[in-house]
């Protein structure tokens, strides 16, 4: 039993991500082949373990990647395929592979200006709190005060808090992100005679708030229009079950954040595989 | 023999063809706790997971073509997308509340009150007036400064008359339409000095009417028609216009549909 753990044991962290610390590392003759691209000496063989019908060489250059390890949050290749069409852009154009996911590292501090009366701006950061509510990692509050804000909402007849949206033609956001694909500042601009009741003004900020919690895109697939991000949702939409198992999951903990399209569908794989053929659980790495 | 073998396959292909461009409609359910795999490593465990089953619905059950005389198809596809593949059809599903500006002359309120009601005839089309804007999805608003699709460059370009008779000097209108092209509201902004045209009228009833169905006007939709660009004094809507926003309005698609698409609508 004691050796059985120990193969799995390199099997795994040969294989995969290994653990540095535990000193060595096996990995199999055809990975080593593919790394090292020269013959076996004699202390190589020294070294061989064996697993199944597998020869197991030890790995002495071993370098532990770098990064957090995060947890796999295991979802099914349904939920895989909506996800990414909805986090990524351009997925089904395969020149596209760097499309990246945005997300929000902070908490989201909304300031909104007096100029949206009263009920809307109440029935706006209700349905922003009951997001919030469901979103484990994602705390989004209303702030008095633009300067302590990272997420302005105004109209064209306030003061213009964006400059680069000032001469837009229509209802718009501005978003900023840093180099790790995280949001840190937006700015949303309600064009008043396009959105000219409050119906209409609430609806266009439940919308874009959606969209903007991660620069979010409307699925490819052709989802039930019950669901918000179909695209083809009608005014006064409430957010289904799928909606918020979507936006949870691109908060989740089991994630790696920021990554572009390649790197999470070959983070998925390459996991998935390791669960399905060697009942292996893995973490992922997130630099 | 092989000929026949040929022809089969051809037309298998073909119908291959005309039903991918038709898309299925996915409802979705997530089952709880409805994956379970054996891990063995870190620890022998069960990791249970949900599962998010789709079931796939044709969407197009309940399509049937409005126009059958092939002439009046030909002219709509013409109208509805230029003939380009890269246009979409643009539909309201939602009744449409119109709100008028105060500043409009009670005429023309009322004469646009009348027009409208014509479209209540149309199928999945539901257009009334509102005295309250809070209720409205649709504006007509007077502005006090010029707005115009014709920038001061075109206007060197155009001739006094074409000033006053081209629909979109002195107004435009922008609408609110989601993903899948389907309009929930819209604005049409008419210039202060345009209160004074005697083609407002006309211009209010075509670029409405547009605002419905974003169809290209045309030298050879039929004499009267909204839809003929020679059309500068619209009376009402002509059998012809009406033909077209029925066939428009027939179906409401819940995906986006170009002319590829609604070509292969058209064979099922």
């Amino acid at each position: 039993m004691k050796t059985y753990k120990l193969i799995l044991f390199t099997l795994v962290f040969g294989l995969f991500y290994g653990n540095a610390q535990q000193g060595e590392v096996f990995i199999s003759l055809k990975r080593f082949k593919q790394k090292y691209k020269r013959a076996l000496t004699k202390k190589d063989s020294l070294n061989f373990r064996f697993h199944k019908n597998d020869t197991l060489v030890l790995d002495e250059f071993y370098v532990a990647p770098t990064g957090t390890k995060v947890p796999y949050d295991y979802k099914d290749d349904n939920f895989l395929e909506i996800y990414k069409s909805v986090a990524f852009n351009n997925v089904t154009d395969s020149t596209k592979q760097k499309s990246f996911m945005h997300y929000w590292k902070d908490d989201i501090k909304i300031y909104i200006s007096k100029s949206f009366d009263k009920k809307t701006r109440k029935a706006f950061f209700d349905f922003t709190n009951k997001v919030s509510e469901k979103i484990d990692s994602l705390n989004i509050y209303q702030v008095k005060d633009p300067k302590d804000s990272n997420y302005i909402i105004y109209t064209d007849s306030d003061f213009q808090y964006e400059p680069r949206m000032s001469k837009y033609k229509s209802t718009d956001y501005y978003v900023y992100w840093n180099n790790k694909n995280q949001i840190y500042r937006m700015s949303m601009r309600l064009k008043n005679d396009i959105e000219f009741n409050s119906n209409l003004k609430l609806n266009k900020l439940k919308n874009q708030f959606i969209i903007s919690l991660g620069q979010f895109n409307y699925t490819n697939n052709n989802l039930d229009c019950k669901n918000f991000f179909s695209g083809c949702s009608k005014p006064n939409f409430e957010l289904t079950e799928l909606d918020y198992e979507l936006i949870k999951y691109h908060y989740s903990y089991g994630i790696c954040k920021g990554t572009d399209l390649k790197t999470f569908e070959d983070n998925h794989k390459r996991t998935k595989e390791n669960i399905n053929k060697n009942k292996v659980l893995t973490n992922l790495i997130h630099n | 023999m092989k000929n026949l073998v040929f022809t089969a396959l051809f037309l298998i292909s073909l119908n291959g063809i005309s039903q991918e461009n038709i898309p299925f409609r996915e409802h979705t359910k997530i089952v709880k706790n409805a994956i379970s795999k054996d891990i063995i490593y870190p620890k022998r465990q069960k990791l249970i997971s949900d599962s998010l089953v789709i079931t796939k619905d044709s969407l197009d059950v309940n399509f049937v073509p409005f126009l059958k005389d092939k002439k009046l198809n030909s002219r709509y596809k013409y109208h509805a997308f230029g003939n380009k593949n890269i246009k979409f059809i643009r539909q309201w599903n939602v009744p449409i509340r119109v709100y008028f500006d105060e500043q409009l002359p009670k005429d023309i309120k009322q004469s646009l009150t009348d027009y409208f009601k014509k479209f209540n005839s149309i199928n999945n089309l539901n257009v009334s007036t509102t005295k309250n804007i809070e209720n409205s999805n649709y504006y007509l608003k007077v502005y006090k400064e010029h707005v115009s699709a014709y920038t001061d460059k075109d206007y060197k370009t155009l001739t006094k008359e074409e000033i006053e008779t081209e629909i979109y000097s002195g107004i435009t209108y922008d609408l609110n339409c989601n993903y899948n092209f389907k309009c929930t509201s819209g604005v049409i902004k008419i210039s202060n000095s345009e209160l004074k045209n005697r083609y407002l009228l006309s211009k209010l009833k075509i670029i409405f009417y547009l605002s419905l169905t974003d169809f290209y006007r045309s030298n050879y939709a039929e004499k009267e028609s909204l839809l003929n660009k020679k059309t500068i004094n619209a009376k009402h809507l002509t059998d012809y216009d009406i033909l077209l926003l029925k066939n428009h309005y027939n179906y409401i698609y819940p995906y986006k549909v170009n002319l590829t698409s609604y070509k292969s609508l058209l064979k099922l």
